[in-house]
Order: C-alpha cells, then structure tokens, then sequence
C-alpha cells in the first residue's frame, strides 16, 4: 500500500476546496476533511474509475450538505469573513457611489475627533482601573493621551501595531457607547435598572416541588377523569402550562414527540389552559427539525391514573361548602 | 424510472442505517451502501450527506489517524439519529406498502 497520497488526487482535492471558497473555512474543512484518504481507497479498489471535473463533484458535495449554490450574495457564517466581505463589498458599494464616496469622505475627516474620543475613553479606563478621582495630575495624563493618540492616528503603523490600534479602538469604542447609554440613566436618577427579571423567565409555567408541571387531569367526584376543563388561578389568568410551539414527550419515555395543541373558544382565541391538554404527533423532518404529522389527528397524552377514589359523600360541609349549597 | 431520482429521496434514511450498523468513514459507508445494492450511489452525494446529518445532530463524529497517511474523520449515531431513523424508518415502510399495493395489478383492480 502506498503511504502518500497520489498527486492528481491531492490536486482533485486542493480544486474541489477552491470550489467551495466561498463557504466558511471550517465548513469546508468540515466538508472534505479526510476527502484524499477516502479518494485514495476508492482508487485502490477500482481500479478503473477516472477522477471527473472537480467543479462537478464539489456542486455533489454541496447539494448533499444542503449548503448554498455559489451565488452572488453567498453566506458567510464566520465572523472574521463576514468583516471582511463587508468591508470588500461596502468599499466597492462606495466606489460606486460619488455621493456616498463624499459623505465618507466627510466622515473619514472627522477621524481627530474620534482620536480625541478614545484618549479620553482610555483615560477613563486608567482612571477606573487606579481607583483615581479627577485633579490636576489627571488632567495632565489626559492631554497626554490626547497627543499621543493623535500622534498613533497621523502615523504610518506597521501591520501588526495596526491590529493592536483596531482592537483598542473597539474597546474605546465599547467605552463611548457605554457612558452613552449610562447617560439617560444617570439623568433619570433612577439606579433600580437592574432587577432580578433573570429569573422570572427560568420561573414561567406551572411547577409542583420545583418540578414542572406539564399537563393537568381532572376528575370529577365519583373519580372518573373529566375533559375539557379551563383552569384560571387566583387572579383570573388562564392557568397554561406551556407555551404555544413548544414540544413535549407523547409517552412516558419520550420515543415518540409532540407538539402540545391549543382549544379554541367560541371568541376565537386558541388557549393551552383547558386540561388535559392535547398534543399532536411530531417527527423529523430531514433538517432534523420537528414538524407535525401531516393529518395527525390530537391525543391526549396518558392520563396518570384511569380513576381515582370518589369523594366521601359524609365530607363536611364545612370542607366544601359550595358542593353543597342550602336552600 | 431513474433509480439515482429514487434514491436523492432516501439516501439520508440508508446513510443513517448504515451508520446505525456500525461506525463508518466516508468511503466505508459510500462501500456498504454500494455492497447492499446502492451501486450508483455518488460518494460526493454521500460524504455531504453524513456532513449534514452531522450538523443535524444526528451523527457524531471523531478522527482515526490511518496508517496510510491521512486521518480518517469516523461518523457514528446519536440519540437524535436513531429517533430519526425510527421516525423515517416508520415512514419508509408505509409508503413502500403504500407504492406495492398501487403497483400490483391484483391489488389495484
């Protein structure tokens, strides 16, 4: 057996890679990784197979990912290529658009104010970071900055001096929008911007000992299961344990998946508080999304029990007195 | 009737039950395919295939170093693809049932 990888086969691969340049580049790497080990076997075994038109194959290999064909407007999902398609595309937007090429040529001389604006952002973080208060000495380093931030904008930096001013630039840029966005607050004189509403969200639905209640069953006095029941709590809210889309298990170990389905009231409104509520039967689709069955018909999920024991007919009055109203 | 149309159509179902089977790498399973009578299968259509049921969640994936040189990228089943499977699986038979009775004279008359 060989222990390289023939050449046409590693030049087959390198172009079916240049025809998927478009893509992300860990989604190609994701899409051919292990490509010439798998041509090499299948070169080996049959030996009569010829290597056809890298384009083709790659258009194969596309289609049967479900990526996109490559068109004008392609998909980036990596952030670094999405900056920097944005950026090729915006310049070239630009470059075509005499009023536009003004307006930021206009912006572009406005750049003194913005090297003025991150001194004074930087000396904001200085003076977060020593704990300082304002004084003379503070002036001073902010002048400072202000020069020698000018200074770094007027200059011709190498490359990798360019990447550090990028990146202090975003921060500052991070601090400006920051005291921006503090400003209405500050004004306002109101600090209670933060509350706890983090956690109302992980507290929504029904719960009984910290568990969440999905379903509810009924049963009437003699302990036979009711349906159709709407349930509202104290204060007049329909009592839902879900929330409208969301899918849950049809049995007890979840093989099969539906989506819980609402009742309609004569108004119109579809509501999830009428108990049990029912679902309808889910699969995959091949995205490996959940869609309902087409024509699935709504269950009811099993019931915990068939019956349950009747109420003592001897119950105080006391206990219940609306069950048994005196004349 | 073009079988290749055909199988566009189910080639997730059969690149899943292949995985279900046993571990594969790409050529492996474009091989066992092959070997169970999906001889036009493409084996670009294939890797893309295991490379979608991956971001799908249905397969997972892990690299062998192989002693020929280059690594091999192994794919086995889920949790999720074996629901999948299941629910595609369910679906298959009832519309192979479904095309035999139509395809039967006797049953169609």
């Amino acid at each position: 057996m060989t222990t390289t990888v023939p050449t046409e086969i590693a030049s087959f691969a390198t172009s079916v890679r240049a025809e998927l340049a478009d893509l992300p580049a860990e989604e190609v790497e994701e899409l051919t990784e292990g490509l010439e080990a798998d041509l090499a076997e299948a070169f080996r075994e049959d030996l009569a197979r010829e290597l056809g038109d890298p384009s083709v194959y790659a258009a194969e290999l596309r289609a049967a990912a479900g990526l996109p064909a490559p068109v004008a407007g392609k998909r980036h999902t990596s952030v670094a290529d999405t900056v920097r398609a944005f950026g090729r595309d915006s310049r070239a937007f630009v470059a075509d658009h005499p009023g536009l090429d003004r307006a930021v040529a206009y912006v572009v001389s406005l750049r003194p104010a913005w090297w003025l604006l991150r001194a004074w952002a930087a000396w904001l973080v200085l003076g977060e970071v020593l704990g300082t208060g304002g004084g003379l000495g503070s002036l001073v380093v902010l002048v400072l900055f202000a020069i020698g931030s000018v200074a770094l904008g007027m200059a011709h930096r190498p490359q990798w001096v360019n990447a550090v001013v990028i990146a202090g630039n975003v921060v500052a840029a991070v601090v400006v929008l920051g005291m921006a966005a503090s400003l209405p607050s500050s004004l306002s004189g109101s600090g209670s911007t933060y509350d706890d509403t983090g956690y109302v969200e992980d507290a929504s639905g029904v719960y009984l000992d910290g568990q969440q209640v999905t379903n509810v069953f009924a049963y009437d006095s003699a302990g036979q299961p009711i349906t159709d029941v709407q349930l509202f709590d104290q204060d007049g809210r329909p009592l839902s344990t879900v929330v409208p889309g969301v899918n849950g298990c049809l049995d007890v170990n979840c093989v099969d998946v539906g989506f819980w389905s609402a009742m309609t009231l004569v108004t119109g409104e579809d509501v999830f508080n009428v108990y049990p509520l029912e679902m309808i039967e889910a699969r995959t689709d091949d995205f490996g999304e959940y869609v309902p069955v087409p024509n699935a018909q709504p269950m009811t999920p099993a019931a915990p029990f068939a019956q349950v024991p009747a109420l003592s007919p001897t119950a105080g009055p006391d206990a219940t007195p609306t069950q048994a109203p005196t004349p | 009737m073009d079988a290749t149309q055909l199988l566009k159509g189910v080639l997730d179902v059969a690149v899943l039950a292949v995985v279900e089977a046993e571990d594969g790498y790409g050529y492996d399973v474009v091989r066992r395919l092959r070997a169970a009578g999906l001889e036009d299968v493409g084996d670009a259509s294939v890797y893309g295939t295991l490379r979608r049921l991956y971001s799908a969640g249905a397969l997972t994936s892990y690299v062998v170093p192989s002693e020929e040189g280059p690594h091999r990228k192994y794919y086995g089943i889920t949790d999720h693809g074996r629901t999948m499977l299941g629910h595609q699986r369910k679906t298959w038979s009832e519309f192979a049932a479904t095309m035999t009775d139509l395809l039967t004279p006797e049953a169609a008359a």
